[in-house]
C-alpha cells in the first residue's frame, strides 16, 4: 500500500521479507516482520493550531494504525515489542502524539483498540494457522480471516470517504466503525484469540507431567465412592497447546458470559457452530462407527497405545484391553460432556461398536441400512438425545451379538450349574470319586488325580458326544466352557481367601492408598497368590500342619475352579464377577462335601452289621441312638443351610436375574439389528427445514429437531390417539433401552452376584467363623463315628468273638473284660457328650450372631435365622 | 452320590404297580414303550445351532435328566429299565411285557409251572429258596450293567404269596450279599384290613413279610390299600369307573408317588441328588424306617403354599394316619418349574406350626425342589408329594397284630405253613410266627417310646444327671 508517509518522503527502506529456517509445506513460509519505519519528522502538532488540520492528520494516521502500522502521530507504545510473538499476538499498542487536541485524542485512543485487535488477529493467524494446532483452531483462523476481510473493506471504504467527502470527520469515523457489526465481532475474536494464546503460553511454560498414575488413583477412588467396577476411563493428560475441545470450551464460556447480549450471543453461537464442525463430524464418526477421526489429537476420546511391556496382558481379547483402550481426555471437555454419565456413554458407544466390529468382522455399518440422524450441532438441546440414540444403537448391536450370536443366556445357565450346582449331578459324581482325596491334607494329594476326576465327570459327555456325532461342526458354548474349566488346589483355603476379601471390602478408600497405593495391583496380587497351585513338593509339606479336626487344611477347602472366558464374554463377566462365582463355588463345594460325608456316615451307622447289631446292652443301644440323633441334627443343620443357600439365595436371585435376561432376549429378538433414528425420521428432516425460519429468530439452543418432530408428531397423532396413550409407550421404550444396555446387563449380573456373596454369609467374619466352627465340628464328628467301628465291636463280647475270629490279627491283643468294656463305653459316652455340648453351644452362638447381623444389616439372613430357630428351638 | 437303582418287582401286585411305575418313568424321560427315546426338548437358546438343522435324538449331551440311573442304554440307543420282574404265574408279567416292550425279557423270572403261590407266603418263600441261584444270577447280571449301584428297590405287596414270600427271600438275599454296601428300599403295599379279605391268611403273610422288612430293608414306603383307595376317590372321583380301572388308577397313584421320590435323582437340582441324601433326611435310626407318603391334589390353582399345606392333610396320606400322630421327619417334594421360594417359605413356616414333632428331633421341614419333566408339558404345573416318618405306624401295625392274633391264638390255617401236621412242626412254625410278631411289637414300642421326652436317655444317665 502506498502510504501517505512514503509518498511524502519518497525514499524509504524497502520491506524486508525473511524466510523461515525450516519451512513447512502447508504453512506460510514468510515470517512477517514489524519493522519500525525510519523516523521522519512530521509537522509538529504543537505548531498546528487548526483543529481541522489536526483532525485530518490524525485520521490519516489512524488509517495506518487501524491496520496495525505506525503513523506519524500514532506510534507504537514502548511496551510493544515487535520481535516478540506474544507481544505481537497481543496486538500492537499505540501511543498518540502528546500535543494532539484533547477532544481528538480521546476518540483516537478509543479507535486505536481496533488496530490492536487487527494486528493481534493477523499475527494469530500467522502463528496459529498450522496443523499442529488442530482443525478447530484452523477453522477459527478461517473465520478470523473472513472477518478481517470485512474489516479491511470497511476501513478502505472509510478511507475513500476521508479522501472524497468534505464533511468526513473523526466522529463519523468513530461512529461508523463502532456501529458496524465488525466491531463487536472483532472484539470477541480478539478476546478469544488472546485467551487461546494465553493458555498455550501457560501450557508451554508448565509442560504437563505424566499424570497417568494420579489419574488411575483418582479413578479408583472415585469408583470406590461410587460403587461399581473399577474402570480407568478418563485421562487428565493435557496437550501442550490450546486446541480442539479447549478452544470450544473457551468459546462456550464466553457464550455463557454474553447470554444477555443478543448480537454477541448470536455471533458467538454461530462461531461456535462453525468452528465445531469438525469436532461434530468426529463425534458422529465415533458414535456411529467407532472410528476416531482425529489426526490432530483434538477429540475428547483418545485411543491409548499399549506399552510394549504389557502387550501380552493387553491383547485385544482381554478385558483389560478394552477397559483401557479408549480414554476420555479430561482436558478441554466442553460443558455438555462434563458429566461422568455422558462421558461413559460416549466412550462406550464407540467401544461397543469396535467390539462388535472385531467380533463380526463387519467393518461397514452401511450394510445395516440404517437411518440415523447424526448430531448437527453441539449446542442443540437434543444433543444428549442423539447421543443416547447412538448409545442405544451401539448397545443393541452388542447385545444382539452377545445374546443371539454368543448365546449369553446359556453361558449364565452353565455357570449356574458349574459354579453353583444348579444341576449337581456332575459335581456329586466328582465328590464321590474324589472323596478320599478331598478330605486329605491339601499338600499331600495328587492334584493331577483330582483334576482328572473332575475332567472325567465334567467332560465325559462332551467326548462321548464327539465320537457319537461324527465330529459335528457345531460347537456349543457349553462345550467350550467345559473345556476351559480349570480345577486346582490353591495354597490358601476358602476361609483365608474370604478373610482377604473382607479386608478389601471394609477399607476406607481414602486412607488405604497411603500404604497400599495400587488397589488393582493389590487385588491382582491376592488373586495370583490364591491361584498359585500347590506344588506337592517336599518343601511344602512342612507348612501343612494337617489336622483332621480342622477342615481348613483339607483339600476340599482349597479347591478352586476357574473358567477362562473367551472374548467377548469376558467383557460382561469380568474377572471380578467370575471371582464372585468362584467364591460361591468354594462355599458350595465345601457344603456338598460335608453333606456327602454325612450321607456316608449315615450309611455306616445305620445299615452296617456292627452298628445294627441287635444284642447290644441297653446303655450301648441308647448310646448308639444318641450318636445317630446328634448326627441327624447335624445333617438337618447342613440341609437347612444348604436349602437357604441354594433356594433362598441362589435360586431366588437367579430367577430374578433370569427374568431380566428373558425379557431382554425377547426384546432383542423382536428388534432389527440396525437402528433407525425414530419412526419419524422423514418428518424430522422436513420439520428441520420448516423450522429454519424459526431457528433464525433465535439461533442459540435451537436445532432440537427431535423435540420439534415429537411435538409435530404429537400434534398429528392427537387426531388419532389421545396423548396419554403415547406416554406409556414412551415409557416402555425407555425401559427397553435400559434392558438393551450392556452396562446395565453387567450391573444386573453384578447385583445378582453381590447379593449371593452378601447373603451367603461370606462377607461377615463372625458368621463365617461360626459357620466354619460348625463345619469343623460336623466333619470331626463324622470322622469320629467312622473310626469307631473297632471300639464298638470291642464293647460287646459277641461281636468281639465274631470279629476276632474273622480278623484275628486286628483283635487278638485286645482285652475283653468288663472293666475295659466299661472303660471304652465311658470313653464313647464322654466323647459323645463333648460333641453334643459343643455342637449345641456353637449352634446357639451361630444363631445368635445370625439374628444380630440379620436384624442390623441384612434382612435376607433372617430367613435362615428364623428357620434355624424353629428347627432347633432349644438352642 | 447319584448311583443307579435296580428295581425288583415281585408278585402280581408288584408287577402291576411296577408296570405303572415304568410307564411313569418312561413318560417323564420321553422314552417310548419300545425303549426308543424321543428327542429331548431343547432349550433352543442353549446351543449354537443352525436354524432348521436336523436334530438327532441320538445323544443329547445337554439332557437335563438322568434316565441312565434307572435305565440301561444300549449301543443302539434303546432304553431298558433296570428292573427284574418276578412272578409265579405269567398273566401280569405278560401284560407288562406286552404294554412296555422295553422290558428286558431276560430279566423276567417266572415259575415253570405257572401255578402261582396261592396267596401263601410259605409257598412263595420256599419257591424263592429253591430258585435262589436263578434269582441271584438275574440280580448279578443287572448289577454288572451298573457303574456305581447305590440302591435296590423292591415293589411288592405284603399280603399275597409271591410278593410277600419271594419278596421276603429277596430281602434276605440282598441283605446277606450287599447289606453293608447298598441301600435296600421297598415300596410295600399293605392290604385292606377293614373289610374282610378274600385271603384269610393275609395277616400271617403280612407279619412274616414285615419281619423281613424290619430286619433287612433300609427304608420301607408304606402304601395302605384303604388309604390309597380313598385318595383315589378324592382326587380322581371316577364314581362310574369299573373296578379294574380303580385298581389301575390306585396303582398309578402309587407309582406316581414312588417315581416322584426319585425325581431329584433323575432331574438333578441343587440337593437331594442321591438316595442316601433323601433317606438319611427321613430316617434317623434304622428302628424308625417306615415311611408314609402323601400326594397333593392335582389342581392347577394351587400355589406352592397351598400345596405344602395340603400335603399335611391326613386324607391325602397313603397310610392311615390319625389325629394323634407325631412326626419324626417331614420331607416335601414340589415338582414344577420356577418354584416360588417365597410361597414355599410361607408354607414351611405354617406347617412347622402345625406339625407335631417328637421332642428330640429338629423341627426341620425340608422341601425338595423337583424339576418337572420337559416331556410332560401338559401335566399340571405343580405336583407335590410328601414323605414323612411318623407314629401312624403304631395303629397300623397294632391292627395288623390284632388280626394276626385273632388267627394265631386259634392256630387257624397254620397247616398251610407247616411241612407236616404233627404237633412239633406246628409249634416250630408258631414259634417262628411269634418271633415275627415280637419284632413288629418292638417296632411299635420303638415308635411309641420315640414320642417320649426321655427317648434318648438311658437309665444310668437318668440317675446320674439330667441331660
Amino acid at each position: 500500500m502506498a502510504s501517505f508517509i512514503s509518498s511524502q518522503i519518497g525514499d524509504i527502506e524497502p520491506d524486508i521479507v525473511r524466510l523461515l529456517d525450516n519451512p513447512k509445506l502447508v504453512e506460510s513460509t514468510i515470517q512477517g516482520a514489524f519493522k519500525r519505519p525510519t523516523r521522519i519528522r512530521p509537522a509538529l502538532l504543537s505548531e498546528i493550531d487548526d483543529l481541522k488540520i489536526q483532525q485530518g492528520l490524525i485520521i490519516k494516521d489512524l488509517f495506518f494504525a487501524l491496520f496495525g502500522y505506525e503513523g506519524c502521530y500514532i506510534r507504537y507504545h514502548d511496551n510493544f515489542n515487535s520481535s516478540s510473538v506474544d507481544s505481537r499476538i497481543n496486538g500492537a499498542d499505540f501511543k498518540v502524539a502528546k500535543h494532539l487536541d484533547i477532544s481528538l485524542k480521546t476518540i483516537t485512543k478509543k479507535l486505536l483498540r481496533f488496530g490492536k485487535y487487527y494486528s493481534g488477529l493477523i499475527e494469530f493467524i500467522n502463528y496459529y494457522d498450522k496443523p499442529h494446532y488442530g482443525r478447530v483452531v484452523q477453522r477459527l483462523c478461517y473465520v478470523i480471516s473472513q472477518l478481517i476481510g470485512v474489516y479491511q473493506q470497511l476501513i478502505l471504504d472509510l478511507e475513500k470517504e476521508f479522501k472524497y467527502n468534505a464533511h468526513f470527520n473523526l466522529n463519523i469515523l468513530e461512529h461508523t466503525i463502532n456501529q458496524s457489526e465488525v466491531a463487536n465481532k472483532i472484539t470477541h475474536l480478539y478476546e478469544i484469540v488472546k485467551q487461546i494464546h494465553q493458555i498455550t503460553q501457560e501450557r508451554q511454560a508448565h509442560p504437563s507431567q505424566d499424570n497417568n498414575f494420579d489419574d488411575f488413583l483418582s479413578n479408583v477412588k472415585r469408583s470406590l465412592h461410587e460403587p461399581g467396577i473399577i474402570e480407568t476411563y478418563s485421562n487428565s493428560g493435557r496437550s501442550d497447546v490450546c486446541k480442539g475441545g479447549s478452544v470450544l470450551k473457551l468459546i462456550q464460556e464466553r457464550i455463557n458470559l454474553f447470554k444477555g447480549d443478543f448480537n454477541s450471543l448470536q455471533f458467538l453461537t454461530e462461531l461456535f457452530d462453525n468452528i465445531s464442525e469438525h469436532y461434530v463430524s468426529s463425534l458422529n464418526k465415533w458414535l456411529s462407527e467407532g472410528i476416531i477421526d482425529d489426526p490432530f489429537d483434538e477429540f475428547l476420546i483418545r485411543e491409548k497405545s499399549v506399552p510394549d511391556s504389557l502387550v501380552e496382558i493387553f491383547n485385544e481379547k482381554s478385558e483389560h484391553y478394552w477397559n483401557e483402550l479408549f480414554v476420555i481426555k479430561s482436558d478441554g471437555l466442553i460443558q455438555q460432556f462434563n458429566g461422568v454419565e455422558i462421558q461413559l456413554k460416549l466412550l462406550n458407544t464407540g467401544k461397543y461398536l469396535n467390539i462388535f466390529k472385531l467380533c463380526t468382522g463387519i467393518t461397514d455399518f452401511d450394510l445395516l441400512n440404517e437411518n440415523l440422524s447424526p448430531i448437527v450441532k453441539i449446542n442443540s438441546s437434543d444433543l444428549e438425545l442423539r447421543i443416547n440414540q447412538f448409545y442405544n444403537r451401539a448397545n443393541k448391536l452388542l447385545m444382539k451379538l452377545i445374546f443371539e450370536g454368543f448365546y449369553f443366556k446359556s453361558l449364565v445357565k452353565e455357570f449356574q450349574s458349574m459354579f453353583l450346582f444348579e444341576n449337581s449331578f456332575n459335581i456329586d459324581q466328582f465328590i464321590d470319586k474324589s472323596f478320599n482325596e478331598l478330605r486329605r491334607d491339601r499338600y499331600s494329594i495328587s492334584l493331577s488325580r483330582i483334576q482328572k476326576n473332575y475332567l472325567e465327570t465334567h467332560q465325559s459327555i462332551a467326548k462321548f458326544e464327539i465320537i457319537g456325532k461324527n465330529l459335528q461342526s457345531e460347537t456349543s458354548i457349553v462345550e467350550l466352557l467345559r473345556q476351559n474349566q480349570n480345577l486346582t488346589v490353591s495354597s490358601s483355603n476358602f476361609y483365608e481367601v474370604t478373610k482377604e476379601i473382607m479386608n478389601v471390602q471394609t477399607f476406607d478408600p481414602d486412607s488405604v492408598f497411603q500404604d497400599e497405593p495400587d488397589l488393582q495391583r493389590f487385588l491382582n496380587r491376592s488373586l495370583e497368590k490364591r491361584r498359585a497351585p500347590i506344588q506337592s513338593s517336599e518343601s511344602n509339606r512342612d507348612q501343612s500342619g494337617y489336622d483332621q479336626h480342622h477342615s481348613d487344611t483339607y483339600t476340599i477347602s482349597s479347591i478352586d475352579l476357574t473358567v477362562t472366558l473367551p472374548f467377548p464374554y469376558n467383557l460382561i463377566i469380568s474377572r471380578e464377577l467370575s471371582y464372585h462365582y468362584e467364591l460361591m463355588f468354594k462355599l458350595q463345594i465345601i457344603i456338598k462335601f460335608i453333606a456327602k460325608f454325612n450321607d456316608l456316615t449315615w450309611k455306616e451307622i445305620n445299615s452296617t452289621t456292627v452298628w445294627q447289631f441287635p444284642r447290644f446292652s441297653n446303655p450301648m443301644k441308647k448310646w448308639i441312638l444318641r450318636c445317630r440323633m446328634l448326627h441327624t441334627r447335624m445333617r438337618d443343620l447342613i440341609n437347612e443351610v444348604q436349602i437357604y443357600l441354594n433356594h433362598d439365595v441362589i435360586e431366588s436371585g437367579f430367577n430374578k436375574f433370569n427374568e431380566t435376561l428373558d425379557l431382554t432376549e425377547t426384546i432383542l429378538l423382536d428388534s432389527e439389528l440396525g437402528s433407525s433414528s425414530t419412526s419419524s425420521s422423514t418428518a424430522t428432516t422436513t420439520t428441520t427445514t420448516t423450522n429454519d425460519k424459526f431457528n433464525s429468530l433465535n439461533r442459540f439452543n435451537n436445532s432440537n429437531d427431535i423435540f420439534d418432530s415429537k411435538i409435530y408428531n404429537n400434534q398429528i397423532n392427537k387426531g388419532r390417539a389421545i396423548s396419554s396413550a403415547i406416554k406409556p409407550q414412551l415409557h416402555h421404550q425407555q425401559d427397553q433401552a435400559d434392558l438393551i444396555n450392556v452396562s446395565n446387563l453387567r450391573n444386573k449380573l453384578s447385583e445378582y452376584l453381590n447379593g449371593l456373596i452378601n447373603d451367603a454369609l461370606i462377607t461377615k467374619p463372625d458368621l463365617l467363623n461360626g459357620l466354619k466352627r460348625l463345619f469343623d465340628l460336623i466333619i470331626s464328628y463324622n470322622h469320629f463315628l467312622t473310626r469307631l467301628k473297632t471300639t464298638v465291636i470291642l464293647s460287646n463280647e459277641e461281636l468281639f468273638s465274631r470279629f476276632s475270629r474273622e480278623y484275628p490279627d486286628k483283635f487278638n491283643d485286645k482285652s475283653m473284660d468288663n472293666d475295659s468294656i466299661n472303660e471304652r463305653f465311658e470313653y464313647l459316652n464322654n466323647r459323645l457328650k463333648d460333641y453334643f455340648e459343643t455342637f449345641g453351644d456353637s449352634l446357639t452362638e451361630f444363631i445368635v450372631s445370625l439374628r444380630e447381623y440379620g436384624e442390623s444389616e441384612n434382612k435376607s439372613i433372617l430367613i435362615l435365622t428364623e428357620r434355624l430357630e424353629v428347627c432347633f428351638p432349644e438352642n | 452320590m447319584p448311583g443307579e437303582t435296580i428295581t425288583l418287582q415281585a408278585g402280581q401286585c408288584g408287577n402291576q404297580v411296577g408296570l405303572q411305575y415304568w410307564n411313569q418313568l418312561s413318560s417323564e424321560h420321553g422314552i417310548q414303550s419300545d425303549g426308543t427315546p424321543l428327542s429331548y426338548p431343547q432349550d433352543d437358546s442353549l446351543r449354537f445351532q443352525q436354524q432348521g438343522a436336523e436334530e438327532s435324538p441320538t445323544f443329547n449331551q445337554n439332557r437335563g435328566d438322568r434316565p441312565e440311573l434307572f435305565f440301561t442304554v444300549s449301543d443302539s440307543n434303546k432304553y431298558t429299565p433296570r428292573s427284574i420282574l418276578i412272578d409265579m404265574e405269567p398273566s401280569v408279567i405278560s401284560k407288562c411285557t406286552n404294554q412296555l416292550s422295553m422290558f428286558n425279557p431276560r430279566n423276567v423270572h417266572l415259575s415253570d409251572n405257572g401255578s402261582g403261590a396261592a396267596n401263601n407266603w410259605q409257598n412263595g418263600h420256599s419257591y424263592g429258596v429253591e430258585h435262589q441261584e436263578d434269582l441271584l444270577n438275574l440280580i448279578d447280571r443287572e448289577m454288572d450293567k451298573c457303574d456305581n449301584l447305590s440302591n435296590f428297590q423292591l415293589i411288592h405287596s405284603v399280603a399275597g404269596g409271591t410278593g410277600s414270600g419271594v419278596g421276603s427271600l429277596l430281602l434276605e438275599l440282598l441283605n446277606d450279599r450287599f447289606g453293608n454296601k447298598k441301600l435296600i428300599n421297598t415300596f410295600s403295599i399293605f392290604p385292606s384290613n377293614e373289610k374282610t379279605s378274600d385271603v384269610v391268611v393275609q395277616p400271617y403273610n403280612t407279619v412274616l413279610t414285615l419281619k423281613r422288612l424290619i430286619d433287612f430293608s433300609d427304608s420301607t414306603f408304606m402304601f395302605h390299600n384303604d388309604a390309597v383307595n380313598s385318595i383315589e376317590n378324592l382326587l380322581l372321583r371316577n364314581s362310574t369307573s369299573q373296578s379294574d380301572e380303580i385298581f389301575e388308577s390306585t396303582n398309578k397313584l402309587i407309582s406316581y408317588v414312588s417315581s416322584t421320590i426319585s425325581n431329584p435323582l433323575r432331574f438333578p437340582g441343587y440337593m437331594y441328588s442321591s438316595t442316601e441324601s433323601i433317606l438319611s433326611t427321613l430316617i434317623p435310626t434304622p428302628n424308625l424306617k417306615f415311611l408314609t407318603t402323601s400326594i397333593a391334589p392335582f389342581n392347577n390353582s394351587l400355589t406352592e403354599y397351598d400345596m405344602i399345606l395340603e400335603l399335611l392333610n391326613d386324607k391325602y396320606k397313603m397310610n392311615r394316619v390319625g389325629s394323634q400322630t407325631s412326626y419324626i421327619s417331614v420331607l416335601n417334594y414340589l415338582v414344577g418349574t420356577n418354584l416360588d421360594q417365597q410361597e414355599i417359605r410361607k408354607g414351611i413356616i405354617k406347617s412347622q406350626q402345625r406339625v407335631e414333632f417328637v421332642p428330640w428331633t429338629s423341627n426341620s421341614i425340608q422341601v425338595v425342589h423337583g424339576k418337572k419333566s420337559p416331556f410332560l408339558k401338559s401335566a399340571s404345573k405343580l405336583g407335590g408329594i410328601q414323605i414323612s416318618n411318623n407314629t401312624s405306624i403304631i395303629p397300623v401295625f397294632s391292627k395288623i397284630l390284632k388280626q394276626y392274633d385273632l388267627l394265631a391264638k386259634r392256630e387257624a390255617y397254620i397247616n398251610s405253613y407247616t411241612e407236616s401236621n404233627d404237633r412239633q412242626e406246628r409249634l416250630r412254625v408258631m414259634d417262628l410266627f411269634n418271633e415275627c410278631r415280637e419284632s413288629i411289637a418292638n417296632v411299635i414300642d420303638e415308635y411309641k417310646s420315640c414320642q417320649l421326652d426321655n427317648y434318648l436317655d438311658d437309665e444310668i444317665l437318668l440317675e446320674d444327671e439330667v441331660m
